[in-house]
C-alpha cells in the first residue's frame, strides 16, 4: 500500500523565510537524484552569500546571510544549474547492524505488519534485505536518514506522536527508514515520534564522535545493512 | 493644609538649628507631626533643594523608556541612582541623584534636547530619619 | 571570575550559534533573542561573536570575583548590584565581590548578561553555544548549576565614564513593530513568508495564518514553540520527504497545531511547512510567554531584508556610540 508521497513534475526552488532556500528535486525518491544533490551541496557551498547547506531527501536547503545574499538571485542559479549537474557513484563505506526486531524496542511491529497485511516474519524480511544508503542528515547529529526501505513498507506516520524507547531505534517513518543513535548518558529512555519503532539495534557504535577530528562515523553515501539477530514476538 | 517638599525640609533646618525635636501643625483636621531623633553628632543636610543638571547632551528623559513612573516625581531616591537618561540615539546616559532625597520638580520637559549643564530635577534632601506621621485617613 | 551562587535550570552560555555544520545535523543553537545578546555585546565593545549568558528562569545570583564592566539586556529582571538597583539595558562596572541578583521579569521572558571579553568556554565547532538537547557545547554542554565558575576571556582593562554606567534604548523601542491590523493590545505580531506547502493548505487555514490570534502553549522552549489556535488543514494529505528547516519555520504535523522550531529545534523534519517568521523577528518570539498571543502578517523578502538592515543600524550606532562611555585603564581598578 503506499501511502502518497508528494512526487514534483519539475524542480522548484522555494523560499524558506528571509535566509533560506529549499530546492525540491524532480521525481520520486531516487539514488541517482540524491548523488546529483550531493554534487550541488558541494558546488553551493562556495557561493557568495551562502553560509551553510544541507541536503535532505532528494532535497538541498541552502542557508544565506541575511544581509549579504540575494535569495531571488540565488534560487534562479540553482534552478539554472541543478540540470546540469550529473548523477554519480561516489565512494561508500559498508555498516552492519544486528537488529533485535520487536519486542519493547519494537512495539510498533504488530500493528505495521498488519497494516500491511503480512506476517511479522515477512515484514522483517523486506526490511532487511536491502542496503540503505545514508542520504541526508538526520534531525539531530546522528546515522541521517536513509534512503532504500522497500515500498511495501511504506507506512503513514503516527498522527499524533507516540513515546518510545531512545537507543539504536530501528524505525520507519513515511517511505523512510531510520536507525537511531544510541541512547546518551544521562538521556531521556523515551521520546515521543511520529515513526514506528520495529525494532533496537542493541550493540551500536555511535554515530557522532566529538572528541574524534572526523566526528561522523558515516558519510553522506554510506551504505548500513540490517542483520537480523532475533525476532521477539 | 497642603505643604511642599521645600517647607517641610525648611522647617526640619529651623528644628535644627533651633534645636527642637518635635513639632506639630494642625489645620483644622489636618495635622502634620516631625520629630527628630536625638543625635548630637548628626551630619546637619544641606540647606536649600540640589539641581541635579545634565552630564552629557541627548534627549532628557525622566525615569526611563522602558520602566513606570515615567515622572518619578515624588518618589525616594538613593544616592547614585539613576533617575533620568539623556539618549544620543540609541545610547541613554545617566542623569544620577548626587545624594539621597526626593526628587521634587521636573526643571526640564521630557523629550526636549539639553547639553552639559542643562537643569533637570530639584532634588529635595531626606531630613536625617524624620518620621512624617500622616494624618488620619479621610 | 563570575561564580553562580544560586540558579534555576535552563540558563546556560549562548553566543550567536553554529553555522556550517548542518553536515552534521546540527542546528544553530544560540541565544533565543539574539537582539538583546548582540546589544549587550555592542554595549561592552565585545566581538560579535562573545559569548554571553542566557537566562530564562529567575531568579538567579551571582558573584563577580574579578572586576569587570558588565551588561544586562532582554527582559527587565529588575537587576540589583549589592543591593543598588540598574535600569534596563544597561552596563556598568562591577568591583570583586559584588553580587548580581536577576529577578522574574513581569514582562518578557529572558534576558542576557555580557562581560567584558566574553565567557570563556572551549568553543565546539567554531561556537561557545550550549545544546542542551544533545549534550554538548557552553560549559560541558549542559545548563548551569550553583557553584559554577566562568571565566572571561582576556579583554583590555576599562572603567565606564560615569559611575552610573551606561545604557542602551531596548529592542522593543528602538525597532519598528510590525503591524497587524486586527492584532490586540499586548498581542505579539510577527512578519512571516509563506513556505513550501503554503498552497497546500485550505482556503480557511491560510485565513486561519493570517488574521486569528495563536496562543503560545507551556510545551514552548529553545526546541520551539507549540501554538494553540483554529487547526490548519491542507487539502491533500500527502507524506513529505524529510529536509532541512531553519529556525522559525512554522510546521504544521497532523494535529493541526502550529510548532514553530526554535534555536534548539530539529534540523531537518518531514512535517509540512505553512510559513516561516523572518529572522529578524526571532527575538520577539523569544521574549513570547506562554499564554502570549501570537499574530502573523504576511512580509516580502525586501521588507525582510529591511527590517535585518534596521537591526544591523541600530546595532552599529550603539557600538559606535557606547565607545564614547568607556575608558580604557592602565590598571585595572581595585
Amino acid at each position: 500500500m503506499n501511502s502518497g508521497v508528494i512526487v514534483l513534475a519539475e524542480p522548484r526552488v522555494s523560499l524558506c523565510g528571509s535566509a533560506a532556500l529549499l530546492l525540491d528535486a524532480e521525481g520520486p525518491l531516487a539514488l541517482p537524484t540524491q548523488e546529483r544533490i550531493w554534487r550541488l551541496s558541494g558546488e553551493v557551498r562556495q557561493w557568495d552569500g551562502v553560509v551553510d547547506v544541507q541536503p535532505g531527501m532528494n532535497s538541498l536547503l541552502v542557508v544565506l546571510d541575511p544581509l549579504d545574499a540575494d535569495p531571488a538571485l540565488l534560487s534562479a542559479r540553482l534552478l539554472e544549474v541543478w540540470p546540469t549537474i550529473e548523477a554519480g557513484r561516489i565512494a561508500s563505506r559498508l555498516l552492519e547492524v544486528g537488529v533485535v526486531y520487536g519486542g519493547e524496542g519494537g512495539q510498533d511491529l504488530p500493528a505495521l505488519a498488519a497494516y500491511h497485511r503480512l506476517d511479522i516474519g515477512a515484514v522483517v524480511a523486506l526490511h532487511a534485505a536491502p542496503e540503505y544508503v545514508v542520504f541526508a542528515p538526520g534531525v539531530s547529529p546522528g546515522f541521517g536518514y536513509l534512503f532504500g526501505l522497500d515500498q511495501r513498507l511504506f507506512t503513514p506516520r503516527h498522527k499524533v506522536p507516540v513515546m518510545r524507547p531512545v537507543g539504536g531505534r530501528v524505525a520507519i517513518g513515511g517511505g523512510q527508514a531510520n536507525l537511531g543513535s544510541p541512547r546518551m548518558e544521562g538521556g531521556p529512555a523515551m521520546q515521543p515520534t511520529g515513526w514506528h519503532a520495529i525494532g533496537r539495534a542493541p550493540a551500536l557504535p555511535v554515530p557522532f564522535d566529538l572528541s574524534k577530528r572526523e566526528p561522523n562515523l558515516l558519510s553522506l553515501g554510506d551504505r548500513i545493512r540490517f542483520r537480523i539477530d532475533r525476532i521477539e514476538r | 493644609m497642603i505643604l511642599a517638599a521645600d517647607d517641610i525640609a525648611r522647617l526640619v533646618e529651623h528644628m535644627r538649628r533651633s534645636g527642637v525635636a518635635e513639632i506639630e501643625i494642625a489645620d483644622g483636621d489636618d495635622a502634620l507631626r516631625l520629630a527628630l531623633p536625638e543625635t548630637g553628632d548628626a551630619v546637619p543636610a544641606p540647606v536649600a533643594p540640589t539641581v541635579v543638571t545634565a552630564t552629557a547632551c541627548g534627549v532628557f528623559l525622566p525615569g526611563h523608556p522602558a520602566r513606570e513612573p515615567k515622572a518619578p516625581i515624588g518618589s525616594p531616591v538613593e544616592a547614585g541612582e539613576v533617575v533620568a537618561v539623556l539618549a544620543l540615539g540609541p545610547l541613554l546616559q545617566p542623569v544620577v541623584a548626587p545624594h539621597a532625597g526626593m526628587l521634587a520638580r521636573l526643571l526640564c520637559p521630557a523629550g526636549q534636547r539639553v547639553d552639559f549643564g542643562t537643569p533637570l530635577f530639584e532634588l529635595v534632601p531626606h531630613p536625617q530619619s524624620p518620621e512624617f506621621v500622616k494624618r488620619k485617613d479621610v | 571570575m563570575i561564580e553562580i551562587l544560586d540558579t534555576p535550570p535552563l540558563n546556560s552560555v549562548q553566543d550567536l550559534g553554529r553555522l556550517g555544520f548542518r553536515c552534521h545535523g546540527m542546528g544553530r543553537s544560540g541565544a533565543m533573542d539574539r537582539v538583546a545578546l548582540q546589544a549587550a555585546n555592542a554595549l561592552l565593545g565585545n566581538d560579535e561573536t562573545a559569548a554571553g549568558i542566557e537566562f530564562q528562569l529567575f531568579p538567579a545570583v551571582l558573584r563577580f570575583h574579578a572586576g569587570t564592566v558588565f551588561a544586562l539586556t532582554g527582559a527587565d529582571c529588575a537587576a540589583r548590584l549589592d543591593g543598588h538597583p540598574l535600569p534596563p539595558w544597561w552596563a556598568m562596572e562591577a568591583k570583586a565581590g559584588q553580587e548580581l541578583v536577576l529577578s522574574p521579569p513581569q514582562h518578557g521572558l529572558r534576558s542576557y548578561l555580557a562581560v567584558q571579553g566574553g565567557i570563556d568556554v572551549p568553543p565546539v565547532f567554531g561556537s561557545r553555544s550550549t545544546q542542551m538537547r544533545d549534550g554538548f557545547g557552553g560549559l560541558a554542554g549542559r545548563a548551569l548549576c550553583a557553584g559554577d565558575r566562568l571565566a572571561a576571556m582576556p579583554a583590555p582593562p576599562c572603567a565606564t565614564r560615569d559611575r552610573a554606567g551606561y545604557g542602551a534604548l531596548p529592542a522593543s523601542f528602538a525597532l519598528a513593530a510590525p503591524v497587524h491590523e486586527t492584532a490586540g493590545e499586548g498581542e505579539i505580531v510577527l512578519r512571516v513568508i509563506a513556505a513550501a506547502e503554503y498552497e497546500q493548505f485550505d482556503e480557511a487555514s491560510r485565513a486561519s495564518l493570517w488574521n486569528m490570534p495563536w496562543k503560545v502553549t507551556s510545551q514552548s522552549n529553545r526546541q520551539g514553540y507549540r501554538l494553540a489556535g483554529s487547526a490548519l488543514q491542507r487539502t491533500e494529505l500527502l507524506e513529505m520527504r524529510s529536509h532541512g528547516i531553519v529556525p522559525g519555520v512554522i510546521q504544521v504535523p497532523p494535529s493541526g497545531q502550529p510548532i514553530i522550531q526554535l534555536a534548539d529545534g530539529n534540523s531537518a523534519g518531514g512535517y509540512p511547512k505553512i510559513g516561516v517568521v523572518i529572522e529578524a523577528d526571532l527575538w520577539r518570539i523569544a521574549q513570547a510567554a506562554p499564554g502570549n498571543i501570537l499574530r502573523f502578517v504576511a512580509c516580502t523578502l525586501e521588507e525582510a531584508r529591511a527590517a535585518e538592515r534596521e537591526i544591523a543600524t541600530y546595532l552599529a550606532k550603539l557600538r559606535r556610540l557606547a565607545g564614547y562611555c568607556r575608558l580604557p585603564i592602565m590598571e585595572k581598578a581595585a
